[in-house]
């Protein structure tokens, strides 16, 4: 089985889906391909640091001039 | 008749953070934060007291993320040329440090988690809809293609992209 195909079914896992038969191919390739375990560790870590990044610095707020260039906007649009 | 101001005072900065936490892009944002109130203004009518206000209001606004994300560019236009393909570029995990002991740690580095958020903006708005989806609303796979209007062979290759990217933009700072 060749890497690009590995690597697909690494990212499929990632997001839960394979079925033991994948599982099973992604461990026998793994057990002798250095590129795709190098591959699996970053995109192991990649998967936790995003979690991590994505949910940070996401409140934004609207300032009490723009709320009133909101209203100001709705009134005149209506 | 829906009172503007009692509308935006209670309702704008909650959907302006559910509008920026996915798209990352104020200004966009905004616009759509805008368009809702106007759309929600004009088909009041159609708003049955079932669900509460502010759920028609985010329903609204995220079919115009979603509209938004599947006209949005797929293809990594300007950079992907740049893209190394050399297997000599660093090892993400060396270079910021991690080992099996000290990943939680690392990972929750201010700094760190900084980087990364620029690294993202820089993707393709695509390719952001899916880290949206992916990480943030923990989507499944048929779901996130649904949404985007992608196939799951488009899906996996996205995935696998980005995260390249990310991994050469993270470790292109210092060498
Ligand atoms: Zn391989």
């Amino acid at each position: 089985m060749n890497c690009r195909r590995i690597i697909k079914k690494i990212e499929k896992r990632s997001f839960g889906n394979i079925s033991s038969s994948d599982n099973f191919a992604i461990r026998f390739h793994l057990s002798y391909c250095k590129n795709c375990r190098d591959y699996e560790r970053t995109s192991l870590l990649l998967d936790k640091m995003l979690k991590k990044s994505i949910s940070q610095g996401n409140t934004l707020v609207y300032s009490a001039e723009e709320k009133q260039a909101l209203v100001d906007h709705l009134q005149s649009n209506i | 008749m829906i009172n503007r101001e009692e509308l935006v005072s209670e309702h704008a900065d909650y959907l302006l953070s559910f509008a920026f936490s996915k798209l990352r892009d104020e200004d966009l944002a905004k616009d759509l934060v805008q368009d809702t109130f106007l759309a929600a203004l004009k088909n009041y009518h159609e708003f049955e007291q079932r669900s509460s206000l502010r759920t028609w209001l985010t329903s609204i606004l995220n079919r115009k993320i979603i509209d938004h994300w599947r006209k949005a560019e797929t293809k990594y236009t300007t950079n992907i040329s740049n893209l190394s393909k050399n297997s000599d570029s660093p090892d993400l995990s060396e270079y910021i440090g991690v080992t099996d002991e000290n990943a939680e740690t690392v990972i929750e580095k201010a700094e760190l988690i900084q980087q990364l958020n620029d690294c993202i903006d820089k993707l393709p708005e695509k390719w952001k809809a899916v880290i949206a989806l992916r990480y943030l609303e923990e989507k499944k796979s048929e779901e996130v293609c649904k949404e985007l209007s992608l196939s799951a062979s488009n899906l996996w290759v996205i995935v696998h992209r980005a995260k390249i990217l990310l991994k050469d933009c993270l470790t292109s700072g210092k060498s």
